[in-house]
Formats: C-alpha cells, structure tokens, sequence
C-alpha cells in the first residue's frame, strides 16, 4: 500500500491542476454546464431560423442565415450535446465525484490519469468550439459525420474545409479522454472498494458508472479508429470511405474504392453503445433516488443490476443486427433479431422495478424526486415512440424526419437530461455544502417538464405528416407550409423552456454562495456519500475509513426503528471504521493495464474490420508486395525483447536489480531496432512507389504499422522512465507487472496483424 | 411442485430465458428490425460486400462481447476483495 493521501498545498494545485477526484468532478461539471449553454443557444437559433427564415440576424455575417450557417448549427449542437453534455456530466461530473466515495475509497485508482482526462475533454471541447472561428466556419456534416461530405475537404462547401478537420481533432482527443477515464472508472470499481463492499451491496449508480465505463472503453476505441481513417481520406488521399468517380462541384476527385457504408460500420458500433452511455447513468441515479425519496429500497436490486449488464451487452448485438440480416434470407439472422429484441426485457424490467419502487412509498416530492419521476415518465414515453421506428415498414417512412427527432430528443436528450438534473438537485448539499432553494427547483422542474413535452410531442406530428429534418426553410414546398404553424408553437415552447433554465442556473449559483448550509446527510440516506461531511474531507472520510455491513438501499427494514440504516452500521449496531489503508493497492495498476489493453485490442480490432469490409468493396484489390524479409527480422527482433523482459523480470523478482536493468535495456533496444526495421520497409516500399494512398492494401499496411509502431514506442517509453525514475506510490514489481503485460501482449498483436497481412496478400 | 423445481436461480433463469426465446421466435415480423438506411444500404450492395461486412461485423462483435463478459469475470473473481 501506498502512503494516505495529502491535501494538495496552493491554489493551482487545489483548483485547478488537482488530482482529487472531488475538484475533478466539479471541473466536468461546470464544462458540462458551458457546454449545455451553448448547445441550448444553437438550438434556439435553429428554432428561431426555422420559423421566421427570412429574419435578419446581427451575428450573422450577412444578416441572414445560409443553409451552410444552418448546417453548421445542426452539426455542432448535436456535436457538444451528445459528447460534451450527455457523456460528460452523468459520468465525468457525478461518477468522478461520488463513484469513490460510493465504495468508500479514497480517490479514484489513478488520480493523475483522472486529472489528464478532465484536461484533454476541456482541450476537446476548447478545439470544437473553434471551428466556429475558422475559415468556411463550423463543418455541416452532422454530428455523424457522414462521408462523403466529412471526408472531401473545402471542396464540399463552407464547413468542410479547416471546421471539419478540427471536429475530427476534437473528437480524437475526446476519446483518448474517454478512453483513459474508463479505463480508471473500471478499475476502481474492481480494486477499490471498501472492506465488506461486495458486488451486490454496491449502489445502483456504481453499477451503471460501471457498465458505462465498459461501454465507453469499448465504442471510443473504435470511433477513434475511425476518425484516424476518416481524417486520412481528408489530408492524405486515402479513400476508406470515398467512393470513385465523385464529381464535387465540377471538380473529379481521384479516390476510389471506398465506401460511405464503412463510416456507417464504424460509426455505430460506437453510436449504438453510446446511447445507454448518455442513458444508464441516469438509470442508476433514478433508481438512487427513487429509493431515497420512496423511503423503500429498490424494487428487485438484483433484477436491476443484472439489467443494467444486460442493456450494456445487448447493445452492442443491436448494432451487429443492424446490417448483419442484409440480403439475407431474414431467418438466417434469428440470433441477432432474438437479441434485438430481447434488450426491451431489461429495459421493461427497470420500468416495472421504478414503478415497483415507488409503489406503496412514502413518498416526498423532493425536486431530485421531481426530476427522477420525470426521467420515467419520458424513458417511457421515448420508449412507446421507439416500438414504431422498430417496424422497417414504418421506419422506411419516418426516417429523417421530424418524428425521429422528437423520439430520440425525449428518450437519450432530455431523459438523460433530467437525470442529470435529478443528480444535480440530489448531490449538491454533498457537493458544496449548501442547499439549492426547493421552490426555484420545483419551478424549475414544471416548467421544463410542460415545456419540453411541447416542443418534442408535436415533432412526432410534424414528422408522421411528413416534416423533413435539417431542411433550412420549411416554408418552400405547400405540405411543409402547413406544417409551420406547430412549429410556431414548438419555437415558442423552446424559448420558454429555455428561458427556465435561466432559474436552474440563478438557483446554482446563487446557491453555491448563500444557499442554506447543508447537514451531513440531509435526505436521511444510506449510502457511503452521506456518512461523511459535506464536502468531503480530501481523503473523503477524514482518515477513518468505512467498513460495510449492510446493502445500499435499506429503508423501512421492519423491526428497526430507525428510517433508514446507513450502509457502515454494523449488523449488531454501532459503526466501525479504520484508519486505514487509504492508498491504492498495488494491483490496481496490472487490472488498468489490462482495461488499456482492452482498448486498445478493440482499436486494431476495428481497423481489421475496416480493412475486410473496405476489400468488399474495392474491385480492383491486388495482393501488395510487401518488404517480407524486412518484415520477418523485425518480427524476430520484437519476438527476442519478450524473452529478454521475462528474464528482467525474473531478475527483479531474484532482487537482481542489476541484472534487472541489463535485460530490461537490452529489451528496450530490440524495440528500437524494430522500429528501425519498420522505417527500413515503409523505405523499400516508398522506393517501390508504393505510397499511403496508392491502394487500399497499402493505406492499411501503413496504418497498420504505424499505428503499432506508436504502441512500441509508447512501451519503450515506458521502460525508459521505469529505470530512471522510480516511481512515488509503486513498487518496482509492480510497474514491471504492468510494462511486461503491455509489451508481451503488444507483441502479440503485432504477430495477429503480420498473420493478417500475411493472409490477405 | 413447479416451486421446488424453480426454486434455484440459474433454473429460474433457465425458465425466463426460455419465455423470452419462445415469445420471440413466435414474432417473426420483428425479425428485420434496425435502422431502416443502414439495413436498405446494406443490403442494395453487391454479394461480395455484404458478404465483407458480414466478416467485419464479427470481426468487431466477438471481441467486444467476449471482453464485456471478460470484465464481468474478471470484476466477479475480485467480488470479496477489499482495498
């Protein structure tokens, strides 16, 4: 075990560059605040162009909006609300926040990685924003990012030029962001928990941060991939997704071969996962409160953990179902149809456990209690609008249009949405130790629950009557015109719905101020979070760490007097804690390794399965000529550095430390020499004419190995740094742990690969 | 009789998934669910591509799968461990 942790000196270090999990929550919550301020303006101002499209503007760099200008806004406020609003704050704000002090640990397992990760998401979003200010403005592809428009450069219109590059960029960043808090949440839910902390006495939010976190690290591998690819096709002259022959503005573009259908493949096996991203951290905070404010515990516990794994899985095998039964007989695809449709059995189990909960409750209209009834209410409502897009008859028709809209605004946007708000309203006596003002707060939520319930109903009306989506001036075609009298309405319902926020924002911040301080556990709840102060200790629990004895929900248990029996009471009374210890133990650091190595197994994964599915398409695919010999003494060079790391490490363990450093350089070597022979062959291949972008075999040869190539440096990196410095809460056993699985399964990889490339030539 | 038989969980388990199973195969209507443009694009390609993306949807569906139960096993192994 390490040494306890100590509260930073200085402001910067308290503040601003913290590693405390607390400071870090915060941080991602008041992005998530500037980032939902500005996706709310961008939708105003589409509402508004929709309804008086003639209506000068002064922002507007000729008064009126172009339909480039319209784009970009569709673009960017799907972009910030889905990325930074729906997957930072239910995760990055609350799950940094209270996912340690949940399972009674002291912070998360890497607090330094944390910190990286709230820093790269900010430098993310700071880059998404400044595609506002650059030449040609904003991209116009959607926040899908469909090529052949995302991927043809200026040529394709304002947007597409300097805007879309930096999109990509933005997303790049954002999912090494998200990929390396995963990768902690996950292993801090596995190494971090308190004594007596087992799996089934973790609370419901634990579990969905959890899932969420598997989720993530699993779906942003593989958009990371695809973004890789897709900016190539832009700056590079590759064609992944380009198609031959494209004629954009009178000019031919000279890819071929490509497929806009790969991005598709790429793109929602990221897109699919990231609906229960946004969606199942609300589940589990809904459920929180629903208990808490029912003063019962949740109806069928383990029903609901189990559905929130399940949801997690099935909605990866949603996404294989989507394209696996084409042209197919359709019975062939009955696995996947069966999956399809059994992820609505969890869902309806959580709907009936809420409902379940609540029943017979003592229940207190709380406005977080307020809030959580609302996320049901539009889960569900979302949901029955979801079962008409399911059948491909009715989806044929409403695809792109305003129904869709509607339905996946009220069941993944403002779901999710109040789930954040029930968070927010739930935690913030914890979180700042002061409480916000009840009646704003239920204020608040009437507005905003009347209010979106107007904007996004008549969406379904405007879509079953055939109202297109992202059209800029609906007044042109005569069925439209008529339709614009409910958008008359929606635009009205949208400003006053935003302008209600303006309450939730007045209430936060005045509240952080003169809000009136909050005891320790002001809602009598059972969980870790409120047996400590409000705000917690830097170590979370002042040095007396808790032991649990009990399950996470226990309200109303019969024979007890008391209301509720926090999770820390001991069976035969009494509360016991320890002093600890509070470090993070040492095999916290082999279990992130390995969820690193699972991320990055899912990344070459998805440029394996680029590369078949890009062969499907290219007719004129030929077998490269690679620079075989180059390639096999490279092989044999990085196969060497495995065995010459084991004996490091088998000195190590002999407390050889000089041997130790003799094997563990000559390892780090080999790595060099095979970088070396990569350089050599990229040489030979160049020299041979074979560029990047020559072919479809060469684009991926070179990706292939370049993208490798980083992995060995980044091991030889790592090496150098383990013999120069040693590290301040590890042991030496540790780190050589954790470099050694690294380096042995990134030499694994790279023979899969050479098999690969072996195989397809 | 039924309640002994069913007593144990994985049984209980066994009996729902089997409900499940049997209540979807007797809707063969929803066989062909998804998202209609990425089905309708898919399926407009030739034999050779859909035939790729086949491949490529396996190629990207068993690791991820066999990871998420992976992490699960792994989380289950740590079940009693504290910090």
């Amino acid at each position: 075990m390490s040494s306890p942790l100590e509260s930073p000196k200085g402001f910067l270090r308290r503040f601003v560059f913290s590693t405390d999990h607390k400071v870090v929550g915060v941080q991602y919550l008041f992005l998530a605040l500037a980032a939902v301020t500005i996706g709310i303006v961008l939708s105003l101002l589409m509402r508004f162009h929709l309804v008086w499209p003639a209506a000068h503007l002064p922002f507007v760099g000729s008064g009126i909006m172009t339909p480039e200008q319209y784009l970009a806004l569709v673009t960017m406020h799907g972009t910030i609300m889905v990325f930074f609003v729906l997957t930072v704050a239910p995760q990055g704000a609350f799950g940094n926040y209270f996912l340690p002090i949940q399972i009674g640990a002291p912070d998360m397992a890497f607090p330094r990685l944390n910190m990286l990760s709230f820093w790269l998401t900010l430098a993310a979003f700071l880059c998404m924003l400044a595609a506002f200010a650059v030449p040609g403005g904003a991209p116009i592809s959607g926040w899908t990012a469909y090529p052949p428009l995302s991927g043809l450069g200026e040529v394709a219109g304002p947007g597409e030029g300097m805007g879309q590059t930096i999109w990509i960029v933005s997303i790049f960043i954002f999912c090494v962001a998200s990929l390396l808090g995963s990768l902690n949440f996950i292993s801090t839910t596995i190494d971090m928990r308190a004594p007596g902390m087992t799996l089934m006495r973790m609370p419901l939010t634990v579990w969905a941060w959890f899932v969420t976190s598997i989720l993530s690290l699993l779906a942003f591998s593989v958009l990371l991939a695809g973004g890789i690819l897709l900016l190539l096709d832009r700056s590079a002259g590759t064609s992944f997704f380009l198609p031959a022959g494209l004629v954009v503005n009178g000019e031919m573009q000279g890819h071929s071969g490509g497929s806009p259908l790969l991005w598709q493949h790429l793109f929602w096996f990221f897109g699919h996962p990231e609906v229960y991203i946004a969606i199942l951290p609300g589940m589990g905070v809904v459920s929180h409160v629903l208990a808490n404010f029912s003063r019962k515990p949740v109806f069928g516990y383990r029903a609901m953990a189990l559905a929130l794994c399940a949801i997690g899985l099935l909605g990866f095998l949603v996404w294989g179902h989507h394209m696996f039964v084409s042209g197919m007989n359709p019975y062939s695809g009955l696995t996947f149809s069966l999956l399809t449709i059994s992820i609505g059995v969890p869902s309806a189990i959580k709907t009936f456990n809420w409902l379940g909960t609540l029943w017979g409750g003592k229940i207190q209209f709380h406005t977080p209690m307020l809030f959580a009834i609302g996320f049901v209410s539009f889960f569900i409502t979302g949901g029955l609008s979801g079962i008409f897009l399911a059948q491909p008859a009715v989806d044929t028709m409403l695809h792109a249009t305003y129904y869709v809209v509607g339905h996946f605004h009220i069941v993944m946007g403002v779901a999710a949405i109040f789930g954040i708000f029930a968070a927010t309203y739930y935690w913030f006596p914890k979180m700042f130790g002061r409480s916000m003002n009840e009646t704003l707060g239920k204020l608040h939520f009437w507005l905003t629950f009347a209010g979106v319930y107007c904007i996004f109903m008549p969406m379904h009306f405007v879509g079953v009557a055939g109202g297109i989506r992202r059209y800029v001036d609906s007044t042109g075609a005569k069925y439209l015109a008529a339709l614009q009298p409910l958008h008359e309405f929606m635009t009205i319902a949208a400003f006053i719905t935003a302008a209600a926020q303006l309450i939730f924002f007045w209430n936060f911040f005045r509240s952080l101020r003169n809000g009136v301080r909050a005891p320790a556990n002001p809602w009598n709840a059972t969980t870790l979070e409120w047996i400590t102060e409000s705000p917690p200790p830097p170590d979370n629990f002042g040095g007396q760490f808790p032991s649990v004895y009990r399950g996470p929900y226990e309200y109303s248990v019969p024979g007890e007097t008391a209301d509720f029996l926090p999770q820390n009471l001991a069976l035969e009374g009494g509360v016991r804690a320890s002093a600890g210890p509070a470090g993070i133990p040492q095999r916290a650091y082999l279990t992130g390794t390995i969820m690193l190595l699972a991320g990055v197994l899912m990344f070459f994964m998805a440029l394996v399965s680029a590369d078949i599915v890009r062969q499907g398409f290219s007719s004129d695919w030929h077998p490269l000529d690679l620079p075989w010999r180059v390639l096999s003494l490279s092989t044999a060079i990085l196969l060497a550095s495995s065995f010459t790391l084991a004996r490091s490490r088998s000195r190590l363990l002999a407390n050889d430390d000089a041997g130790f450093r003799h094997w563990w350089g000559v390892t780090a070597i080999l790595g060099i020499f095979f970088l070396a022979g990569l350089a050599i062959g990229w040489r030979q291949l160049a020299a041979a004419g074979i560029g990047l972008a020559t072919s479809s075999g060469s684009s991926f040869f070179y990706v292939f190995t370049a993208a490798h190539g980083v992995h060995v440096l980044a091991g030889i990196a790592a090496m150098v740094a383990v013999a120069f410095r040693s590290p301040r809460h590890l042991t030496r056993v540790t780190v050589a742990s954790a470099v050694s699985a690294y380096w042995h399964a990134i030499n694994g990889l790279w023979v899969l690969l050479l098999l690969f490339l072996v195989l397809e030539n | 009789m039924s309640g002994k038989i069913f007593k144990s969980a994985p049984k209980r388990l066994a009996l729902a998934a089997t409900c499940v199973l049997l209540f979807a195969v007797a809707a063969p209507h929803a066989m062909a669910q998804g998202c209609a443009m990425c089905y309708q694009t898919a399926a407009a390609s030739g034999a050779p591509v859909r035939e790729a993306l086949r491949h490529g949807i396996l190629v990207l569906l068993l690791p991820a799968t066999s990871l998420f139960v992976g992490i699960f096993a792994y989380i289950y192994r740590r079940r009693n461990l504290a910090r």
